[in-house]
Formats: C-alpha cells, structure tokens, sequence
C-alpha cells in the first residue's frame, strides 16, 4: 500500500492572550491511497486544527505551526508558496465541514457554487463545467434541475451532500471530511456516510474521517488514530483499536458509550477532565485522569510503542514500566 | 386514578402553531402515561416536536388543546398563581449549557434563583440559600469553590450539572430532560448520566427523557416512546423496542445507528425522502411518503396506537395484532 | 478554545471584567476614553470655578469685550488667540466644553431611557405592541434628525431646555430599534425559559435577565450617539438655534469666526478642531467597546 499522505510531527499552538495553546502537539499520522483514516478524538483534542493544518488553513495569527512536515505524494506542503497550495486545494485534496448550513454561500445557486470549484481547477470551457456539475448533483442523488437552486430551499442532508458534491467536483484524491454528519439526524447520516462510502470507492479516493462517534468510525474506516490533547495515543487498524485496544483513554470512550448491543446498567465514565491546553500536564497528557497512572507517567512523557507492526500506543503499559495488574485486582 | 404510581397523564395533548404557510401541527394527539420513579425516552429526529411535546406539558408553551394530568389534576387549567406553585414540583433540564445560563449569573446565583423566585426563601435569609446552594453544589458534583464563578469560565459537563442543580433545588417530582447530554462529549456525556440516574435512585424522579440518541435512551428509560411528525408512533419497553421494532419509521431509525464494532454490519431499512414539517397535514398516516411498505389503505386512513403484545403499542396499518 | 478549563487558583472573571479586559488593550480606544474623561473634568472645573468665584471669573474672561484685543493672533499671552470682541478663545473653549458635553450625554440620556423602554416592550411582547410602537418609531426615522431638530427649536423657540429635546428626541427611535432587536435576540435563549419554568414573573425576567444580557450594543450606540449629539448641538448653535451669544459655546464660536474667517483663521479652526477632537475620541472610545463587547472577537 502506498501512503498518499502522511503527517509528520506536526506542532501546531495559538496564541492567544489567555496564554499559548498548544493545539497540536508532535502529531504523526498516515493515510494509505483508498482507505479511510479515521480521526477520533473530543472536543478541543486538536481534530480541527490537525484538518486545517494539512490544507495549510491555520489562521496565523493567532496560530503558529511550529514543526512538522505534510507529505502529500512525497511532496511536502509545508514547503510550498501559496499559489502552489491552492492548486492543491479543492483539486488533489478537498475538505467538507461539519455545518452544512454555514459551508454554501447563501446567494449562489448550488449549481453556480459546483461550476466555480470545477472552472478555477479544471481547464474545462463554462459549458462544460456545468455538465460535470450536473452528473455531480446527480450521483450525490440530487435531480440536476434543482442545480438552479439556492441553499435555503434544501433540506440540511441535502446541503451536505451537495457539499460532498461540491468536494468531489474535481476527483480529488484526498477527501478531509471534518465532522461531516455531526450535525445531522441518524437517518440522514446513515444515508450520507453511506453515499461518501460508494464515491470513495467509486474514485478511489483516500478520506480522512474526523468524528467523535466511534459508530461511524467503526462502521467506515480502515485504519483508525485516537487523539487526545493534542497528541496521538493510539493508531492501528479499525480492528486493533475496537477489538484489541491498549491505551486506557482509549479504553475509557469505549466504556463511556451506552451500546446498543449489550445491556449495562451504569455506564463508566473516564474521571475528570481534559487538561487545560494553554498549560498541559508534565510526563503523559492523560496520567490526570487515569487510573493506572504511577509516577513514571506523571514525570515522563511515554513514546509510540509498537503493539504489531501497525498498532502503536503511546502508554508505559505497552512499555512495560507500568502494570495493569494491581489497580484492575481491586 | 387508575393507577397509584401514576404520576403524570397526557391525554391528547395537541400544540399548534401559526406559520405563514400554515398551521404547523407540532404535537398532534399525544397520549401516554409516566409512572412516578420511571423514565419515559422520548425518541424522534430534529423537527418531529419532541421538544414541544416537553414545554407543553410544563405550560412552557401554552398547549392548544387537551389534558396534563399531574397527581390527578388537569394543570391546563391552573391559573398564574397555582401553576407558578406547581412549577416546584415541574422542572426542566435544557440541552444545551451554553445558552441555558444566564451568562451574568454565577453559579451560585444561578442555582439560587429559583428558590427566591419561589419564595421558599427571602433574599435577606443569605446563611440558609448558602447553605442550600453548597448542598446542591455537592450533590451534583461541583466544587464548593466554583461558586462565585461565571458560566462562560466552566466547560460544558460543568455546566450542565449547574442546570441539574438548578432543577433540583426546589425538590421537584417530574423533570423534563431536554437533550441534557448531546452537547456533551462521551466521557463527559456518560458522567452526566451516571449522576442523573443516582439522583432519580436517591429521590426517586420521574423523567421524561428527550433526546435523538437512541443509545442513550435505551440505557436509561423503563419506557420508550418514539415521535414522527408531531405524533406517537410506537412505544414499548426498551428491550421490546430494540428487538422486535415494530413501526417501518423504527426500524429505519434503529438501523441507522452506527454501531461501535466493525463486524457488525446492520442491515439498514431504508427511508425514501426527508422528513417534511407537519404544516397542514392531511389524513392518513404521515409516514406514508417514506414508508417502503405504504399500501393504499396508508394514505387516507388515520392510524392511532394499538396494543399488539403488553405493553408494545405501534400505530401503523400493516402491523395486525 | 472557550471550554477550557480554569485552574484553581486563578481568580473569577465577570464577563464585565473580561470586557474591560480586551477594552485596555485597544490603545486607540483607550486614547479616546481618556481624552473624553479630561473633558468631563475640565467642564465640571470649570463649574465649581464659576460656583466659587460667583461667575466673576467668567464674567472678567469668557464674557468681557476687550476691543484692544480684537482678532488677537494666538501669543504667549492668549495661547489661541482672541475673537473678533477681544475675548480670549482659551478661555471661551474652556468654558464652552460643558455646554456641548453635558446637553449631549443628557440628551441620550433621555433618548436611552424613553427609547430602550419603548424598544424592551416592542421587542418583549411583540405582536400588535411591537407593531404601533415601531411603526411610530419609523414615521420619526423617516425625517431627517436635523431638519426635525431645527423644526422643534424653532415651534418651541431656542433656548437650552428645548435644545435638549430637539436632540434626543430624534435619537429615540435609533435606541428602540437597537433595543428591541437586542432584546428579541435574547428572550429566546434557554436561560430566560429557564426562569419562567420556575415562575419568574415577566418584571424580573425583563429586567434582571433580558436587560443585563442585552445591555452592550445599548452602550456603543450610547457612546456613538453622544458623538452625534455633539455634533448636532454644534450644528444648531451654529445656525443660531442652539445655545445664545455670548454663552461661549463651541458651535456658537464657530458662527461668529465665519465672518472674520480671511483676517483670522485661527477662530474658527481652533473650535473646530476642539469639535473634531471629541467627536473623534467619542467613536475611538465606542468602537473600542464594540470590539470589547463582540463576543466572537474573544480569543
């Protein structure tokens, strides 16, 4: 499999006049040609800034990246001007945001709105460009009579599939979908995860999935990176993470979820709360709210340990200086 | 009363609203029955009035028509001054603990209002609302020290426990639970559920749980009902529910769900269409247009709920006992 | 990046703090405030002087013709010079902030008061209420305020009073406007439903909850309306309807300068520029609060 992106150690942080955030902290991640990556992680945990990061989208000021590199086909984003990135933008790698309701310009027809992405990118005469807006519109299953339309007379799973239209107009390799169904009802995510699934496998294109539903990961992605506080402290397979998971933080969301399956009748919830980012904890980021935490964890930070030779976790237990044993006896 | 433990009786319950395009039948005939200690989930998508099914019955919105029988008594008809007696004993807990707090309120004033509002206290009687307002402040879980704080300075699970506080404070019977988790993230949604399902074990509430999350409400009602356009359209026990759906619209909705385990794929029960308002609704059953199994006798027929197992009520024509 | 969490030991923040907070960091505002606070002062000196001296300091130099010193240039001894009667332009400037300042903030004032009120019922109750009351508004929005302020001073004759409500009334329907929709965007919010689940009664839900959370765009318009005021009093004493010779106010200096304006620029530029100065340090100071107020600018 070849990788057709792959971030590396990318710090990102904001200033802002409450103290620095650090955003993002050293964040690694890979997404293979095809595949689906899916991102999961809460509120503040960095998901946004890591999307925005990868299209070179961090608002500086208040933002400042300060290391990393973004391989895209090998080549690194981080190096390019800015008429370089925006060819890439929108035609090789292409982005969908959470609120369908803010993402379309209110006084443009959808179809004006599709044909303007596909002229700035496709060397394609006007008249051509709204015949590939119409096929778009219509494999997004909207009647391409509606492309006249403006975006108050679509429902809200409408928006967001003419969205998906919109970010697939050019065949982009890369889909980076922030959040795509958050705000939308089961039914209608259920039929939008579904139609991002065919035209992925329809185009071949690699998605990077970002939700805080393990669900919609569970039943979308290939290979799957936990993030928290801004750091990665899992990633491997969708099966290594739901089926084989190490890390606790990992473990606490799973516990955390009332599951349709099984009957539980009280819920474990992870203790406390994520850290301040303006002034993380010293040694592990999560050493705050875990249970198995010894003085190792509060001193050091751990690093990414192998579990094979796609699962890695950021623990002391997968190093072997912290057990499991004496808390979980209790 | 035919029942003791009955706390709450709805009968059908109707709230109407004017629209320049119409009439807007946001709950339409609901009737249903809450009995004192359970939790009743409301479950429906954006739009299906869920919401107002929960301020109408707290007169939070005034209902157009029909009865909420509260301890044996029609509340529709209590004037201003019983109703704001009675609203001790009703209380809300809202989705969304951002916009829920009065953003120049600490939190002990926030939890506070209330209770000078009621009278229970004065305002002068500082020692006594203090010592109530550390109390609430510890039941819930809040630190002592957040007190004086603003809600813009607290994250969302904070929040939201003030909101809990603050319909507790009075020592209510029934509370309405509007979407109180869905802007919580999980680890913090599931520390808000635990210290909900304590407090009812501890003071034995009566819930009338709104929410989208069919998880959430599987793991917390006794009963669940299920809306669609401004109607009732199953309801049932959970394990019934989860099981053996019976409703077209239920089944769609449970098999939406994506479930956390990559081998479980569901079958997903597919909806033609969106959901529409119910703005100047026409007989028959409103989920026809979506309905993969809609006969014609689904168009023009009313269906109401009927009892096809104890306890197990769907209103659909195609469903026969 | 609001959600996070504070540490302990840090002290609360009021919203108001917080205000005041990003306020001090906007240089420029901060400017206009101070300029603003120095001409506060310099009027109600200048009022105690009077007060204490029994007008005998106002009488020898804001008043007194002096035509030796007529349309004096601006000397060590008269830093701005003198008008066409020989009196010193320092002096008539000083003495002449109260009048613009004080009729102005009293204006709105009275213009806040009348026009929030009308503004927090239309915008409370809605309905027919909303419709009289802002129908009305707009019939006085649709006359220009100047032609309507020259109208009342000149049916009910020029003097200070009357200049007072040919410049607030004007103002009025701009504050109900601003009211109403602010109220309107605040008596939705869940908090206010909150208060009426446990049986707050409509007073207080409009005044302890709706006003305070709907108070800041009142207080810019409050500022930048002060601004205008200003500007209108200036105006109308210029045409002669405002305040009256030989009452040393800035507009009124202007006029008189008019004539002498090719022998001795110097008295009309310097009330001018004095006029310039507060109208400037008003918005610089009004559009620092908005900035401060604007919640989407915080962090």
């Amino acid at each position: 499999m070849t990788k057709l992106l792959e971030v590396k150690n990318l710090t990102i942080c904001y200033k802002t006049d409450l103290g620095v955030v650090n955003a993002l902290n050293d964040v690694s991640i890979s997404v293979e040609e095809g595949k689906t990556f899916g991102l999961v992680g809460e509120t503040g945990a960095g998901k946004t800034t890591l999307a925005k990061g990868i299209m070179r989208l961090t608002p500086i000021p208040p933002g400042d990246v300060k290391s990393g590199q973004i391989l895209y086909n090998g080549k690194d984003l981080m190096k390019l001007e800015e008429a370089e990135i925006r060819k890439i933008r929108g035609k090789h790698i292409s982005m969908i945001f959470q609120d369908p309701m803010t993402s379309l310009n209110p006084v443009m027809t959808v179809g004006d709105q599709i044909a303007e992405v596909v002229i700035n990118h496709e060397n394609i005469s006007v008249k051509d460009a709204y015949v590939k807006t119409n096929e778009m519109l219509e494999l997004v299953e909207i009647p391409s009579e509606r492309s006249s339309e403006y975006p108050h007379q679509f429902s809200g799973g409408m928006k967001q599939r003419v969205i998906i239209a919109m970010a697939l107009a050019c065949n982009p390799k890369l889909l980076i979908a922030d959040e795509p169904t958050t705000a939308l009802d089961v039914t209608i995510q259920a039929q939008v995860l579904e139609m991002m699934k065919e035209l992925k496998n329809k185009f071949n294109t690699s998605v990077l999935l970002i939700t805080h539903d393990l669900g919609v990961v569970a039943q979308n992605c290939d290979d799957v990176a936990v993030i928290y506080a801004g750091e990665v402290v899992e990633s491997g397979t969708v099966r290594d993470i739901f089926k084989n998971m190490k890390h606790p933080y990992t473990e606490g969301l799973f516990a955390s979820i009332p599951n349709i399956a099984e009957d539980v009748r009280r819920l474990k919830p992870i203790d406390g709360l994520m850290p301040d980012p303006t002034s993380l904890p010293k040694g592990c980021k999560f050493h705050t709210r875990c249970k198995y935490a010894q003085d190792v964890c509060r001193n050091e930070h751990p690093k990414m340990t192998l579990v094979n030779d796609r699962h890695i976790v950021r623990c002391f237990i997968q190093e072997n200086l912290v057990s499991r044993r004496d808390i979980d006896e209790k | 009363m035919k029942n003791k433990n009955e706390i709450l009786c709805i009968n059908h319950l109707k709230k109407y609203f004017s629209t320049p395009k119409g009439i807007l039948h946001a709950v339409d005939d609901v009737s249903f029955v809450i009995n004192s200690n359970e939790t009743l989930g409301v479950v429906g998508e954006s739009g299906c009035g869920k919401s107002t099914l929960g301020r109408s019955i707290l007169r939070l919105n005034e209902p157009t028509s029909g009865e909420v029988i509260f301890k044996g008594e029609n509340i529709l008809q209590y004037n201003k001054e019983k109703m704001k007696k009675m609203r001790s004993k009703m209380q809300i807990i809202f989705q969304d603990p951002y916009a829920s707090l009065n953003p120049r309120m600490t939190v002990s004033q926030a939890i506070s209002a209330p209770l000078t509002i009621q009278g229970v206290y004065k305002s002068s009687e500082k020692e006594k609302i203090e010592k109530k307002v550390s109390e609430m402040m510890d039941l819930v879980g809040l630190a002592s020290r957040l007190k004086n704080t603003y809600p813009h300075e607290l994250d969302g699970g904070r929040r939201q426990r003030i909101g809990v506080a603050r319909a507790l404070v009075l020592n209510p019977e029934f509370i309405v639970c509007d979407e109180p988790v869905s802007a919580l993230d999980v680890s913090i949604q599931a520390q808000v559920l635990n210290l909900m399902q304590d407090l009812q074990e501890q003071f034995g509430f009566t819930y009338l749980f709104i929410t989208h999350n069919l998880s959430v409400v599987k793991h917390l009602s006794d009963n669940i009902v299920v809306m669609y356009l401004g109607q009732l359209v199953e309801k049932a026990t959970p394990s019934q529910l989860f099981k053996n759906p019976l409703h077209p619209y239920t089944k769609a909705l449970l098999s939406a769900i994506p479930v956390p385990d990559p081998d479980l794929k569901m079958d997903r029960v597919k909806l033609k269409g969106e959901l529409k308002s119910p703005i100047n609704v026409k007989p028959g059953c409103r989920f026809t247009k979506r309905c993969v199994y809609a006969q014609p006798e689904c168009e023009n027929k009313d269906v109401s709920l009927k009892e096809i197992e104890p306890g197990h009520f769907v209103a659909c024509h195609l469903v026969k006992g | 990046m609001s959600n996070i969490t504070k540490h302990d030991s840090e002290k609360s923040r009021s919203l108001w703090q917080d205000v005041a907070r990003r306020f001090v960091n906007n240089k420029l505002a901060v400017c206009g405030l101070i300029f603003f606070v120095l001409l506060i002062l310099i009027s109600i000196s200048t009022i105690m002087i009077d007060i204490i001296t029994d007008n005998s300091i106002y009488n020898e130099y804001v008043v007194k013709q002096n035509l030796a010193e007529k349309l004096a240039k601006p000397s060590l001894e008269h830093i701005f010079g003198c008008d066409e009667f020989g009196r010193s332009i320092f002096f008539r400037m000083v003495w002449g902030t109260r009048y613009s300042l004080f009729i102005g903030i009293i204006a709105i004032f009275i213009a806040t008061v009348i026009g929030g009120f009308l503004g927090g019922i239309a915008g409370y109750y809605g309905g027919k209420i909303d419709n009289v009351i802002m129908r009305v508004m707009d019939v006085f929005l649709a006359i220009p305020s100047m032609v309507m302020a020259i109208a009342l001073v000149a049916a009910l004759g020029a003097s200070t009073f009357n200049l007072l409500l040919s410049i607030a009334i004007p103002q009025i329907p701009r504050f109900a406007r601003i009211v109403r929709v602010s109220v309107m965007s605040v008596k939705d919010m869940e908090f206010i439903e909150a208060a009426k689940a446990v049986g707050a009664k409509d007073k207080l839900i409009i005044f302890g909850y709706i006003l305070p959370n709907a108070m800041a765009p009142i207080i810019v318009q409050a500022t930048l309306g002060t601004a205008n005021a200003i500007l209108a009093i200036a105006g109308l004493s210029y045409l002669g309807l405002g305040v009256q010779p030989p009452t040393p106010e800035w507009g009124s200096i202007l006029t008189s300068a008019r004539m002498y304006i090719r022998d001795a620029w110097h008295i009309s530029v310097i009330p001018g520029i004095g006029i310039m100065l507060t109208v400037l340090s008003l918005n610089l100071f009004g559009d620092g609060l908005r900035d401060a107020l604007d919640p989407k600018l915080k962090n």
